[in-house]
């Protein structure tokens, strides 16, 4: 069994050392980058559902220069983003290329994404049970925590999944300019220096980690749904 | 207890402004269950909603116990709307909460202690009659069991006053007399104070004290709910106390009776309403007899309006045409209610959206 596997991928088996270390860079890049720009993701977009016409803290001049920011840099292509942020990721982190290089442009990349997930999730919350909380005599910040966010949380743990998602492919794009991770693996030797198997196995590696995300995430999302 | 006076609001939409509230003025007494009646898009659900402010009115005051809230902060704003309750039509309860979470819910916020809030939530549920629900969802529960979930909620800070906007409307016949049983029961043993917003009139036959008929942002009829109704002058209240006895049965049968007979030239059908000791004289025979016409009766019926009677006959009245104005004005002077049905379209629900 173990020869036929070397048979089959023998420049993986000659490089796994460096395949793991770049798997963990990849869960770094996207530990890291997934923590900053979910957390701002969300923000954001609890601030664009709330001054949106009708919510909480109405204000449409606030709302419409964050819609078109957000907009703006969502429809930029990501490999164009990183180009593009290098002079500011420099000054941030020291560098513009490995894994610290990878993550500021990566945290730019999702936030605009997740802005618009958290925005789709927070507006399924009917707005009647809002209303019924505002009859209440309840504060609007508390509306927020206990009844926007706990209310939509299956939908926003959905998004939180296909954010990390995209992440990986954030972070396989960021590793094809000089990142790191499994995409700077893939590219450096799989496509570089033709070792076809290790593109073969990278991708099934991506295919694993995917997968088991979505699951998980589906599995806690259905937990809370009533 | 509650007092508008003339409140004015009005919306903007892609088709210019709507007036919603065009100065409306109402006075709600202590312990009344008072209705506001309307066909959709009256304004009621602004009126209703511009008493807690969930609706800021445009001009005009807002009285509670006499004091004006109209220009209080939001703070205040808050501590005013925790002794108004308010349910709705589609309940608006908590998906993610069970039935004890929802009624906690505004508990929770004022930061009662653990062992007050349960106390509190298990009495509710007692008082609604749900205690074996306390741990299901709302998505476990009939329509009618959620309305209750949403009235024990609405009572838990003990407020004076409870909104209902269309509570009943989502509900078949018998919930909403179970639910309408519990308000009643309510305002009796809370002396809570209760205005109901709703375009049935059942609703308003079935509980109500005092009604307003809304048309149009405007109140076009107002006071004790058995006199408006056994006298209507609008249009809108003829058409609402019309409902009540069963209009549309008495359509079919004339169609039947056209089709049977063929339309009489000098034929008009007419509703009289019956109220109180006048309803034992003979003034059909009477008619008859003095005016030379013929009467033929096609539907009659007797409905409870705040436990009173109400009578109601539909008759074809045919013959001379002066005869049949003079019959119908002795009936006036007699005091029976007279109104020429055919000249009493009751489509005319107006289609505003708001």
């Amino acid at each position: 069994m173990k020869e036929f596997l070397i048979k089959l991928f023998p420049n993986v088996y000659e490089m796994f050392g460096d395949l793991l270390d770049s798997i963990w860079q990849t869960f770094v890049m996207v530990g890291i980058a997934g923590i900053f720009g979910i957390t701002i993701g969300t923000l954001l977009g609890i601030a664009l559902v709330a001054s949106a016409k009708g919510g909480l803290y109405e204000n449409d001049l606030f709302n419409s220069i964050l819609g078109k920011i957000v907009n703006t840099i969502r429809s930029i292509p990501f490999v164009i983003l990183i180009a593009l942020m290098v002079s500011l990721t420099r000054f941030l982190v020291g560098t513009s290329i490995g894994v610290r290089g990878a993550i500021v442009p990566m945290i730019a990349g999702i936030i605009p994404l997740v802005t618009r997930m958290t925005e789709q999730a927070l507006l399924e919350v009917d707005p009647g049970v809002m209303e019924a909380a505002r009859s209440m005599g309840i504060s609007r910040a508390y509306i927020i925590v206990h009844i926007l966010l706990q209310e939509s949380l299956p939908g926003l743990l959905r998004s939180l999944v296909t954010s990390f998602i995209s992440l990986i492919g954030l972070s396989a794009m960021a590793g094809s300019v000089g990142g790191g991770g499994i995409g700077n693996f893939a590219i450096r030797y799989g496509y570089s220096r033709y070792m076809n198997d290790i593109t073969v196995v990278t991708v099934l590696l991506l295919l694993l980690i995917v997968n088991i995300v979505q699951s998980v995430g589906n599995r806690a999302a259905q937990r809370l749904t009533h | 207890m509650i007092e508008l006076v003339n409140v004015k609001k009005s919306y903007r939409n892609a088709t210019g402004q709507i007036e919603a509230l065009k100065g409306v003025s109402l006075k709600v007494d202590r312990s009344d269950i008072y209705g506001v009646i309307g066909y959709s898009g009256a304004g009621k659900s602004t009126l209703i909603r511009c008493i807690n402010l969930l609706e800021r009115p445009d001009s005009g005051q807002v009285l509670l116990s006499g004091s004006d809230i109209t220009g209080s902060s939001q703070t205040q704003l808050e501590k005013t709307r925790q002794q108004i309750g308010m349910i709705f039509q589609h309940f608006n309860l908590l998906r993610s909460k069970t039935v004890f979470e929802n009624i906690a819910f505004p508990l929770r916020y004022l930061r009662k202690s653990r062992q007050e809030i349960r106390q509190k939530v298990e009495e509710l549920l007692q008082l609604v009659d749900l205690s074996d629900k306390a741990d299901c969802y709302p998505s476990q529960l009939s329509g009618g069991q959620k309305q209750r979930v949403a009235i024990a909620r609405a009572l838990a800070n003990d407020p004076q006053i409870l909104l209902s906007d269309e509570a009943t409307s989502a509900l078949d016949p018998q919930t909403t007399d179970s639910i309408l049983q519990l308000l009643l029961e309510l305002n009796r043993r809370l002396g809570l104070t209760i205005v109901i917003v709703t375009h049935e009139m059942h609703v308003v036959q079935e509980i109500c004290n005092k009604v307003a008929v809304m048309e149009n942002g405007l109140i076009v009829e107002q006071g004790d709910t058995f006199e408006v109704f056994s006298c209507p002058q609008t249009k809108t209240t003829k058409c609402f106390t019309a409902s009540l006895f069963r209009e549309g049965n008495v359509e079919k049968l004339i169609e039947q009776i056209d089709q049977n007979l063929g339309t009489l030239p000098n034929r008009k059908l007419l509703h009289l309403l019956f109220v109180g000791p006048k309803a034992n004289n003979a003034y059909i025979s009477h008619v008859i007899k003095r005016f030379e016409v013929e009467v033929s009766i096609l539907y009659g019926s007797i409905e409870l309006v705040q436990s009173r009677p109400i009578g109601s006959l539909f008759v074809a009245i045919s013959g001379d045409e002066l005869k049949i104005f003079a019959a119908m004005e002795y009936l006036t002077t007699e005091g029976v209610g007279v109104h020429i049905l055919q000249e009493l379209p009751c489509d005319g629900r107006e289609e505003v959206a708001v």
